[in-house]
This record gives structure tokens, C-alpha cells and sequence, in this order.
């Protein structure tokens, strides 16, 4: 049985900030894996969906509700296979909250009929990068770092990168994304703490 | 006032403690892992995941994952419990002693 320690308040008080810091590090470890494989996924497909316009941008709305769809569908698969392996339910509010992004900028989309196609593809990343940065503000500083960066080179291609701003936009956005998901992994507690 | 725990207030075991604990229940932490977020050494940290796996309060399981060596760290039941206690002993030491200077 374990005995019991004489604590002077200052010990208590320096214990208690160490473990106040190590449980933050580890929940934002925990967040950071959870997200990697979402960050990847979106990364791939949003980068095909840029690659795919540049090559015919006749066809560029199918291709961004097939982006769109695929990966509701894929974070949805993903979200179901994890919570079948830990026996915990799936956090359906992080998918309504997907669905509700998704919609907004479809509103959008629609509604600016006045927006260029290079407006309407600088808007969309922007917009989920805002979002990226005020989920950071709760679960970690790197997502708001992420979002900063990645709003910063969308705005440097739409002004400057002319002919090429949808492959930029594949490289900036999607592979901005592809990038961090990796980070993520590595930094994180994927497969550690995750079935 | 409920008791302290002599064997998790040790620095790096308190670190350990406060690390499993914040995982989702019932999930594990590598070891090379649970070395960075703890700011421990090899030797260190296996020598006091020794003392909280003697007292109960962690397990240590030790697999492959494809060729390489992977050791695996997740509190019981036992060792949250006590890792609670512990911290509510810690606030209550602060509670009674007032502001500090």
C-alpha cells in the first residue's frame, strides 16, 4: 500500500501545473492523430478535385460534389470504423458540423453569381482554413498555425499566380493539407492510443 | 483531508500518471511516445513504469508491430483512481494553505 508523502503547498502547486501541462500536451497528441488521417484524406481529395478542374474546368462542378461527397462518405466510413474497434459511438457532430460547412459554401457558391471561378476556388479553402483556425483556438495551436499559412499562400496565388493558380491551389491547399496530416501522425499517438 | 500517494507523487511517475490518464479509457501509449510527452530518459522511464506496474496501476505489454519491438503503456482502473485521489490531495494541500507567495 502506498504510504503518504508530506507535501509542502509550493510542491503541491508545481505538481500540479506539471501535470496540468503533460495532460494538455497529451490531449492535443490525441486530437493531432484523430485528425491526420481526415487531413490526409481531404489533402488527396481536394487536390485531385483542383488537378481535375485545371485539366477540364467544363466539368468542374461534378468533379467538386464528387470531391465533396467522397469525402463525407470517407469521414463517415472512417468515424464508423474507429468507433467499431474502441466500442465508443461516433461523434455525429463532428460530421453535422462537415455537413453544415459544406452547405454554407455551396450557398455561397450558388448565390455569387457575380464570382469568378478563381474567386469562388480561393473562397472555399479560405473559408475551411478559417475554420481550421478557430478549432485550433480549442484543441491546438498547430491548426491554427495550419490555417494562418495555408490562407496566406491561397491569397499569394490568387494575386500572382495566374495561369497557374489551380495547380498551385492543388499544391498550396491540397498538399498543404497532405503535409500536415503527416506531421500530425508523427507528432501525435496514432497508432499508440488508437485501434 | 484524503491522503496523498507516495509512489505517483514521484516527479516522473506524476508526469506518467497524468499522461495515461488523459487518454480516452482503455487506450495504450507507446513508450518512445509516452518518453517525449513526460520529458523522460529510456533508463528513467522504464525503471518507474516498473514501480507503477508493481503497484498495480499501469500495464506494460511488449509486441511486434511488423519487425519492430513495441512497448505498449495504459493505466488500469486502479492507477486512474489513484491518480485522481492523488491530485485531489494536491488541491486540497492548496485549498488549505491559501495564496501562495
Amino acid at each position: 500500500m502506498a504510504s503518504e508523502p508530506h507535501i509542502a503547498p509550493q510542491d503541491a502547486a508545481a505538481s500540479l501545473s506539471d501535470v496540468e501541462v503533460i495532460e494538455r500536451r497529451t490531449r492535443e497528441a490525441v486530437r493531432y492523430a484523430y485528425a491526420s488521417t481526415f487531413q490526409i484524406m481531404w489533402g488527396t481529395l481536394v487536390a485531385i478535385g483542383y488537378i481535375a478542374e485545371y485539366i477540364s474546368p467544363k466539368t468542374d462542378l461534378y468533379s467538386w460534389i464528387a470531391v465533396l461527397v467522397v469525402g463525407i462518405i470517407g469521414g463517415i466510413t472512417i468515424r464508423r470504423s474507429r468507433a467499431n474497434r474502441s466500442g465508443r459511438p461516433v461523434d455525429w457532430r463532428v460530421v453535422y458540423g462537415q455537413i453544415a460547412l459544406v452547405a454554407f459554401g455551396f450557398l455561397w457558391t450558388t448565390l455569387l453569381t457575380d464570382a469568378t471561378p478563381r474567386q469562388i476556388n480561393a473562397l472555399w479553402p479560405t473559408f475551411y482554413m478559417f475554420t481550421m483556425v478557430l478549432f485550433g483556438i480549442w484543441v491546438g495551436r498547430f491548426f491554427v498555425g495550419l490555417g494562418l499559412v495555408v490562407t496566406a499562400l491561397v491569397a499569394v496565388g490568387y494575386l500572382w499566380a495566374g495561369d497557374w493558380f489551380l495547380p498551385w491551389m492543388a499544391v498550396v491547399a491540397g498538399g498543404g493539407c497532405i503535409a500536415s496530416g503527416l506531421y500530425l501522425r508523427r507528432i501525435g499517438l496514432q497508432n499508440q492510443t488508437l485501434p | 483531508m484524503s491522503g496523498g500517494n507516495d509512489i505517483i507523487h514521484q516527479a516522473v511517475r506524476l508526469r506518467i500518471m497524468a499522461s495515461l490518464n488523459a487518454l480516452p479509457q482503455g487506450d495504450a501509449i507507446e513508450f518512445t511516445r509516452l518518453k517525449t510527452l513526460t520529458s523522460a530518459t529510456d533508463g528513467n522511464l522504464g525503471s518507474h513504469l516498473d514501480a507503477l506496474e508493481r503497484a498495480g496501476y499501469v500495464t506494460i505489454e511488449k509486441r511486434f508491430a511488423g519487425k519492430k519491438p513495441q512497448t505498449r503503456v495504459k493505466a488500469t482502473p486502479a492507477g486512474r483512481r489513484a491518480f485522481t485521489e492523488h491530485v485531489a490531495y494536491l488541491r486540497e494541500i492548496l485549498d488549505q494553505s491559501g495564496p501562495i507567495g
